[in-house]
């Protein structure tokens, strides 16, 4: 029994998304889709401040699934689709079980971390990169981050924690008081994403 | 469906059973087919598995990071890459960005050239109408045209014009041609050697001339200070950052000096909105006050810096033979040469007297010294006499930055360090640029802010090198060796210096010429006058689209090869991760097909790829080190013996040689043709830059400075088509001031035209706050083909100081305004 969570260092991100397409590529997540990002906090558009130059202020917040412990998306799904391990705490989706209604996508308070295929997925190549292990992206079905599942099963860590260049991420057991997310928690001031909707996220943003 | 034989991937929960079903269906007739069936997906899984290997290889193309990876291939197609382990001693080194990742999409990129391309008969150069040919007429035409421009013409009329693609061993171009392929090529047939123009201020400046490396950037964490000048480590250099965010989280404060508001800067204590191209100013001023406020480190300046050496009234040392004692002959040095040994004076306070550096034991940094009739003065004063009028007000007016923060600036690098100061290229892309080395090196002197942990002058990309023998890459001479940005000088004379240069064929190679060098429209005015050229490349380029003959070359995972240069302290090892895909051949092949064509088979004889890194390698120093060829080639991280814990520290000692140099006694241009050099180049100096500068009249017509950045999602050109990268910044985007934005009517996303006399690009606006108000950056790495119309470098020009022939990229004025020509 685990509860595999994230600390997220914004102190030190810089918006790289190495992140991004280390996940991208190790999922052979399809043409449009990133199941995590770095966002800008700032002005209108990416990587632009906020204010008036040169008084500005800029953060960048990497995000993907929250893999909330009271998960929104879970309560609603109304085949199971959706569901919260109990071995690892990862919210997972079931592809086989889904049968795209996209209520996990309405009622999740994270906007863009899910998204529903409308088509058959399209690649940049004809043959999966990334992991052999990662089950195939479906037509009619909503996906997302799935902590890389295949991955932590067999103790090997997400692919976006494979490597932070600015080793701002970091992984482990919530539910280890000696884990270094536990002991990041426990020392640093952080943030998480819309706490007021009750979901307890799994991902701290250390600021 | 997805189903088990989809090309994306394994094996379905869903699609299985659907499968199983089918079968069972017909096991009712059949028999028990079902069983069997599940029995064959795990033969398939297992054969798959079977079908995986990794394999040691690199990014390729210099942004200077050299990241080893670890590359994945699963039924012969690189499916993964991810950053290779280090031993445990240097594993905070592990290394790799989101360019590393994209690899594999690189490999199979769109515009891979896949077979050898002739331009049409009766199409214009550049065109785009290309015919596929067979690599015999290929070569049999590179044949005919080098043989007969070498017969008519001379040795020098061909010419080879690389960037810094790759330092390869075997195919590579470190310092424009050596490696085998094109340093046996250019020697045999004592061809023109065109360099790179971009960096050259720093190089030429800093490495060669004032001998700067700086520390190791893991030594950045010991930093009390640590000033990004033109540098952007959390975006152009992001192995870096880490150890800022170490020296952050013990106290350290962080300073950005930058135009343009970066994420280095957006993680800043202080960030400093500079004038492009004014930095040498700040420098300057910053000297003045250091010294006119007591803040000088004087124990340093006379123990380890130029600082005390005499200088005559024509700026030249003082030397014992001044004074009648004869010079002697040293020992050869490094390339065979001989050296005169001559020491420089010194005035020695004890000894009331001028001395040799090296026996005196007091060191005067101030006064007026008579010796023998000889009217001398202590270096350091010399030069601050030279530099008086920068003060603190009058560099705060050229720099446009308050007076306050540049004051308070200096007072935090004279005392708050060690102070780290991290550049990279960002300083070295103006006309003017090659004099902020001296500058540096000057406040770095008066302060300590060198050669100490933590203390640096700028960081060192490289952990040193692995010892080569250049000579195993030359059979005989090559012709001049200059940089390319002369090209069209020389189509227009015919000669360099007195020597003449009549070039017909123009090789160019390891470098996107035509899209990463300044000026770019000149250049390909100069392209077209030449009768035959000849471009190698991975992908189809803003270069290669110039050629009469394209030819494919391997991704950096599809062939063998090493670069002796240690960005960490482990060589890049370039495993043939797997075959060439298409067509391509190795530029080493090429020319091991071309050196037989020529008739000139003693070029290569039947050495073999492994035989010829041997001969390279194999140094007697390499072999005892435990770095041979033998040890690199399996692929695992083998350490550069000769890197060291003392490596990590630039040292600056007492010796006359040892000392950190501000001053260059007998400052040589990069590339000599006889061209005057001005006295000032000796000594730490600010000029406006040729271009960009707040005063030039021509701002009246283009008042926005030109820049440009080390974007994030770019090695220079490569991965400009990767889709994985295009899907994160699809288009290049001009950052333009929100103000200068509203005056010109443009809004967030517009399709705007940024103009000069040079050239004109057209592409979407970036409004931001992010960017000084009069100041404009398109990032550089974009295709032709990737703007609506023009390009990047039209607006740029070729205009280069002849002391150090650097690109200026960001030396131009421009205007911009809303694009109203039709858009699809």
């Amino acid at each position: 029994m685990a509860h595999y969570g994230m600390t997220i260092d914004t102190r030190r991100c810089v918006g790289c998304n190495a992140c991004t397409v280390a996940c991208k590529m190790a999922n052979n997540v399809p043409e449009g889709i990133f199941w995590t990002r770095a966002l800008t906090e700032g002005g209108d558009a990416m990587d632009t401040p906020a204010g008036s130059y040169p008084d500005v202020s800029m953060r960048y917040v990497t995000v993907g699934c929250q893999h909330c412990e009271n998960p929104a998306c879970v309560k609603v799904c109304p085949v199971g689709a959706t569901y919260k391990d109990p071995e690892t705490g990862v919210v997972r989706q079931d592809y086989d079980k889904c049968i795209g209604c996209r209520m996990c996508m309405s009622a999740c308070p994270y906007t863009g971390v899910r998204s529903f295929n409308w088509d058959e997925p399209s690649y940049p190549v004809d043959f999966a990169t990334g992991d052999a292990d990662v089950p195939t992206h479906q037509k009619h079905v909503v996906e997302k981050c799935t902590f890389c599942y295949q991955r932590i099963t067999k103790g090997e860590v997400p692919a976006c924690m494979d490597l932070c260049p600015a080793r701002a991420r970091h992984w482990g057991d919530f539910d280890d008081p000696d884990s270094e997310v536990s002991k990041l928690v426990a020392s640093r001031e952080y943030i998480q994403l819309l706490p007021e909707m009750g979901t307890k996220p799994s991902v701290y943003y250390l600021v | 469906m997805s189903g088990a034989n989809s090309p994306q991937g394994g094996f379905t929960r869903r699609s299985f059973l659907k499968s199983t079903a089918a079968v069972a269906g017909a096991a009712a007739v059949a028999g028990a087919a079902a069983p069997a069936l599940t029995a064959l997906a795990q033969e398939d899984a297992a054969a798959d598995a079977q079908e995986e290997y990794t394999a040691r290889s690199g990014c390729r193309g210099n942004c200077g990071s050299r990241c080893p990876l670890k590359v994945t291939v699963r039924k012969g197609r690189v499916v993964k890459a991810t950053a290779s382990d280090y031993p445990e001693e240097d594993a905070h080194r592990r290394r790799i960005c989101v360019k590393g990742f994209a690899q594999p999409q690189r490999v199979y990129d769109p515009d891979r050239l896949k077979y050898p391309l002739k331009r049409v008969e009766g199409t214009e150069r550049g065109a785009g109408e290309w015919e596929r040919i067979e690599w015999d007429d290929a070569i049999a035409l590179l044949a005919e045209k080098i043989g007969a421009s070498v017969e008519q013409y001379g040795g020098t009329s061909v010419a080879f014009w690389s960037s810094y693609g790759s330092y390869g061993v075997l195919n590579g171009a470190m310092g424009g041609s050596r490696s085998m392929a094109y340093g046996r090529m250019s020697t045999a047939l004592g061809a023109t050697i065109l360099g790179a123009g971009a960096d050259q201020a720093q190089l030429h400046a800093q490495s060669t001339l004032l001998g700067i490396n700086g520390n190791d950037f893991v030594d950045a964490a010991n930093a009390k200070t640590i000033i990004s000048w033109g540098g952007n480590p959390a975006e152009a250099y992001v192995h870096a950052w880490q150890f800022v965010c170490e020296a952050r989280e013990k106290g350290a404060k962080l300073i950005t000096i930058d135009p343009q508001f970066t994420a280095s800067a957006m993680h800043s204590d202080m960030y400093v909105p500079v004038r492009p191209g004014t930095d040498g100013a700040m420098m300057l001023a910053m000297a003045n006050y250091i010294w006119d406020n007591g803040l000088a480190d004087e124990d340093f300046l006379k123990n380890n810096t130029v600082a005390p050496f005499l200088v005559k009234e024509d700026g030249t040392y003082l030397h014992m033979s001044d004074l009648g004692v004869p010079a002697t002959e040293g020992p050869l040095n490094a390339y065979g040469m001989p050296t005169v040994i001559d020491p420089v004076c010194v005035w020695d306070e004890a000894a009331g007297a001028a001395v040799a550096c090296d026996e005196a034991t007091s060191f005067a940094l101030e006064g007026t010294f008579d010796v023998q009739g000889i009217a001398v003065e202590p270096c350091l004063q010399h030069v601050l006499k030279s530099i008086e009028e920068y003060t603190i007000d009058k560099a705060a007016e050229i720099c446009d930055v308050p007076a306050s923060q540049i004051e308070e600036l200096a007072r935090v690098y004279a005392t708050e360090g060690p102070v780290y100061v991290m550049t990279f290229q960002g300083l070295g892309h103006h006309a003017n640029s090659h004099h902020n080395y001296k500058n540096l090196a000057l406040i770095a002197a008066l302060t300590g802010n060198a050669g100490k942990p933590g203390a640096s002058i700028c960081g060192n990309p490289s952990c040193g090198m692995l010892g080569f023998n250049a000579r195993a890459y030359m059979l005989g001479q090559s012709g001049p060796s200059l940089c390319g940005m002369y090209l069209p000088q020389l189509v227009e004379t015919k000669k360099w210096g007195q020597t003449p240069v009549d070039i017909h064929v123009l090789w160019c190679h390891n470098g996107n010429m035509l899209s990463c060098e300044s000026g770019r429209q000149e250049l390909i005015e100069a392209v077209k006058k030449i009768d035959f050229v000849v471009a190698v490349d991975v992908n189809m380029t803003d270069t290669t689209q110039w050629a009469d003959l394209v030819l494919p070359i391997p991704h950096s995972f599809e062939t063998l090869d090493v670069d002796p240069v240690c960005s960490t302290p482990y060589p890049q090892v370039y495993q043939k991760v797997v075959d060439p895909l298409y067509e391509c051949k190795s530029d080493l092949d090429i020319m091991r097909e071309l050196a037989a064509a020529l008739k000139m088979d003693f070029m290569f004889g039947d050495a073999t790829d492994d035989d010829l890194i041997s001969e390279a390698i194999d140094t007697a120093a390499n072999v005892a080190g435990g770095c041979s060829w033998n040890d690199l080639k399996s692929g695992e991280m083998v350490r550069n013996y000769s890197y060291t814990d003392a490596s990590m520290i630039a040292k600056f000692g007492t010796k006359e040689s040892a000392r950190l140099k501000f001053y260059l006694e007998a400052p040589t241009p990069r590339n000599d043709w006889g061209q005057e050099v001005a006295d000032y180049e000796k000594r730490p100096y600010y000029e406006p830059a040729n271009e960009a500068y707040w005063e030039n009249p021509l701002r009246e017509k283009y008042p926005l400075m030109g820049c440009s950045e080390h974007n994030k999602y770019h090695v220079h050109s490569q991965l400009a088509y990767t889709p994985v990268i295009r899907e994160i910044e699809p288009e290049p985007l001009i950052k333009i001031n929100a103000t200068d934005a509203a005056e010109r009517g443009i809004q967030q996303g517009d399709v705007v035209r940024a103009y000069n006399d040079h050239g004109y690009v057209v592409l979407k606006a970036l409004v931001t706050e992010g960017i000084k108000p009069g100041v404009v950056s398109i990032p550089h790495g974009w295709q032709a083909d990737q703007f609506i119309e023009g390009h990047a470098q039209d607006l740029t020009n070729i205009y280069m100081n002849d002391f150090c022939s650097n690109s200026a990229f960001y030396d131009f004025l421009c205007q911009v305004e809303k694009y109203e020509g039709g858009v699809q």
